[in-house]
């Protein structure tokens, strides 16, 4: 089982669209995929039509009072399940901190899953916390979508010094330039500016591009409604480096 | 079967059934239809029922859409896969590296998949979907029949999309209450089995209807005719060359009625057995050389993993006069599997039945009695010459031991209905692990010779380059090695056989032998 997680600690920069599509790829290509909606607001929840509750709430998955394999819905897509959002995951942080190692516990939650999927994604939610720290231990491999803006680098090298320092196993970084506009000068000069100080950025660009924020009033990754776009063609590719 | 389909059937004669089921979803659930495609449904297995036994439903289904490899596994949540091949029966190693194929490796072996089921098949998906828009049930409405033009009644399968498992059961209450249509228990599989005239377990002899007052010629025939079905049952598998274990498991057959023969056969009428027994070591003689390369031929990866000094790439040129040496055997043996004296022999085998009728009744040996003093009999000759043998012993008295184990374990098996479950269960157990001594001895020294005599063919027919010759002397060694490790634990093996506690379970078995 692979653990892919979106992570930025600003909201807004394209976490929940890579994660929708990315696992509707993942199953696409017939790996038996889970996407876990963490963030509170339920955005990948909402854009899967299945509602953003769990029974017992974060509260009791984090005890392990209540299964995560009970939680879990079928989407409408083969081979793509969800572990739906919970307005209690707000208090996720809090949770956490009341278990022994909290960083381990989404791992360690996540580990009796192992024999049911071949992928899962995390849909963080942004900030840095305990909640982020414990997604970061159990990801092998963390999405950073980074906006075209002069400050995504210190962001990203600040994150890049981060993790390297967590112990054990700390994730392969996996950042792309997200939501970039062509038409905009500062876009490109910040793309090629950072590409060519960090050469270990993917080669994808996701675009900012109405498809994609249609995808909350379609309900749907972008694959499904509007396949022909550029913006699914990107998230081919993104795919393509990832897999 | 794991199946957490519901299935719902129209009966017979009802005209619009599907279309009533769908007016009485209506009310609170929007169905979304997809268009009518048309189905191939293939399920497949071992001979042996392999996937069966550990709870997997393999299915292939074909369409326009491409063909699809379907695993549904009792717990776990179903795997499927898009894949090329669509010919059976086949080896696993024709599908594509993948979950399926690793999942099924580890269940199935070496043995071939074969189709159990075919259905040909008019499917209609329907999704159920709630107030969000939500797809929460699958529908699937399904015209088959099978590839015997046996029509299966049109059915609705429904699957709750996971996590709505609720919804799926108020759509099931709805259902139930259309008239003309009726839930069922069973899969889809069973149906489509039951259509082709199959059953789970159908390679499995019928048991012989023993009972210790029988007699015991009755009794005799009953078991020889057991044998007769998997000889009979498996004989196509060895003509097209499915897999190695239809050989195996014919010639399983062949020794184990041999060996009723040979043990048991004098109750029969003389001149019919006897000419059995020609026509059982023909056969046993015939599969001999096939199966033996068999034996080498799949024995020798793990073989060759084993060297240390040679590379297992040295073997190549010994494996493929293996292969070829099959090759000239197997056509042998297919040539006489079409013959007349072969049609013959089986029309002895069937036809003994007719000669087992008793010519006194009153004064007719039971088969109790028969059992008991034949298993005492094997018994007691197991017991003195495995207590004969010493630390210095000639390796032909623990072949001989070797073959007297196997009678004993023939008649008990034979002879398994008449005995309480338990015991027999004791007694077999430490019978079992002196067998297997014995026959790892037995092998090791039949394989090292056998090793050695292809060395000297293929040097003769300059067919075996050094490296292979050396290599072959190697696996000669290692065959050796593991003939002397059975050796060394043959006294432990037999003691546990001799023991105070295993008599007693023999005693048990025999009592009343001398009535």
């Amino acid at each position: 089982m692979r653990v892919l997680a979106t992570y930025n600690i600003k909201g807004g920069v394209g976490k929940t669209s890579t994660a929708v599509n990315l696992a509707y790829l993942s199953a696409r290509d017939g790996a038996r995929t889970l996407i876990w909606d963490l963030d509170p607001q339920g955005a990948a929840s909402f854009i899967f039509r299945i509602k953003p509750r769990v029974r017992g709430g974060g509260k009791g998955l984090v005890r392990g009072k209540s299964s995560l394999e009970d939680a879990i819905k079928g989407t409408d897509f083969d081979d793509l399940d969800l572990l739906p959002a919970d307005f209690s995951y707000r208090n996720l942080d809090l949770l956490l901190d009341a278990r022994k190692k909290p960083i381990t516990v989404l791992r360690q939650l996540l580990r009796p899953l192992s024999e049911d999927y071949d992928t899962v994604i995390l849909d963080c939610p942004p900030g840095i916390s305990l909640v982020s720290e414990s997604v970061m231990y159990a990801a092998d491999t963390l999405l950073v979508p980074l906006i075209p803006a002069t400050l995504s680098l210190r962001t990203f090298d600040q994150l890049t010094d981060f993790v390297t320092n967590i112990n054990d196993r700390p994730p392969t970084l996996a950042a792309f330039f997200s939501m970039v506009d062509r038409r905009k000068r500062l876009h490109r000069d910040v793309v090629a500016t950072l590409t060519a100080r960090r050469g270990d950025l993917l080669r994808t660009e996701i675009p900012a591009a109405s498809v994609i924020e249609q995808m909350a009033e379609r309900r749907a990754p972008v694959a499904v409604f509007a396949p022909r776009s550029v913006a699914a063609s990107q998230y081919e590719s993104l795919w393509a480096e990832l897999r | 079967v794991p199946d957490a389909t519901k299935y719902f059937v129209a009966d017979p004669g009802q005209a619009g059934v599907f279309e009533r089921a769908m007016v009485a979803l209506a009310p609170r659930y929007s169905v979304v239809q997809s268009p009518v495609r048309d189905v191939v449904r293939t399920w497949l297995d071992t001979d042996d029922w392999l996937l069966h036994r550990a709870g997997l439903v393999l299915e292939q289904r074909a369409s326009s859409d491409g063909i699809r490899l379907i695993l549904q596994s009792t717990g776990d949540a179903e795997r499927a896969q898009t894949i090329e091949q669509s010919t059976w029966p086949a080896r696993i190693d024709v599908l594509p590296e993948g979950a399926i194929r690793a999942r099924l490796r580890s269940v199935v072996g070496i043995r071939a998949l074969l189709p159990t089921a075919v259905l040909r098949s008019r499917h209609q998906d329907l999704r159920v979907l709630n107030g969000d828009q939500k797809t929460v049930v699958h529908l699937t409405i399904e015209s088959s029949a099978s590839v015997e033009e046996t029509p299966l009644a049109d059915q609705l399968a429904l699957s709750a999309v996971r996590g709505y498992q609720d919804q799926a059961e108020r759509v099931a209450v709805r259902l139930v209450t259309v008239p003309g249509l009726s839930a069922i228990e069973g899969s889809v599989y069973e149906r489509a089995l039951s259509a082709a005239g199959r059953a789970f377990g159908d390679d499995a002899p019928q048991t012989a209807q023993l009972t210790a007052s029988m007699p015991a010629s009755n009794a005799v025939v009953a078991v020889l005719h057991g044998f007769l079905f998997t000889v009979e049952r498996t004989l196509g598998g060895v003509v097209d060359d499915i897999d190695t274990e239809f050989l195996h498991d014919f010639r399983v057959g062949v020794r184990r009625s041999r060996s009723t023969l040979k043990l048991a056969g004098d109750v029969l009428e003389s001149a019919a057995a006897q000419q059995l027994g020609r026509d059982l070591k023909w056969l046993g003689d015939l599969t001999s050389p096939t199966r033996d390369l068999d034996v080498y031929i799949l024995g020798l990866p793990d073989m060759a993993a084993g060297l240390q000094s040679a590379s297992p790439a040295d073997l190549e040129p010994f494996r493929r006069y293996l292969l070829s040496q099959r090759r000239t055997e197997f056509r042998r043996l297919v040539r006489a599997l079409r013959s007349a004296r072969f049609r013959d022999a089986l029309e002895h085998w069937r036809a003994l039945g007719l000669l087992a009728e008793p010519s006194d009744p009153g004064h007719q040996t039971s088969a109790g009695q028969l059992a008991a003093q034949r298993l005492r009999q094997a018994h007691r000759r197991v017991t003195k010459r495995g207590r004969s043998i010493g630390p210095d012993s000639a390796p032909e008295s623990l072949h001989d031991l070797r073959k007297r184990c196997k009678e004993l374990r023939y008649l008990l098996e034979i002879f398994r209905p008449l005995h309480d479950p338990a015991t027999h269960g004791a007694a077999l157990k430490d019978l079992k692990g002196l067998q297997e001594v014995l026959g790892e001895f037995q092998d090791a020294e039949v394989q090292s010779l056998a090793v050695r005599e292809f060395a000297a063919t293929m040097i003769s027919t300059r067919s075996a380059p050094a490296p292979t010759v050396l290599a072959m002397g190697e696996l000669a060694a290692q065959l050796s090695a593991h003939q002397r490790h059975a050796r060394t634990e043959f006294a432990a093996s037999f003691a546990a056989f001799d023991s105070a506690d295993s008599r007693a379970w023999f005693r048990e078995l025999t009592r009343g032998s001398s009535s």
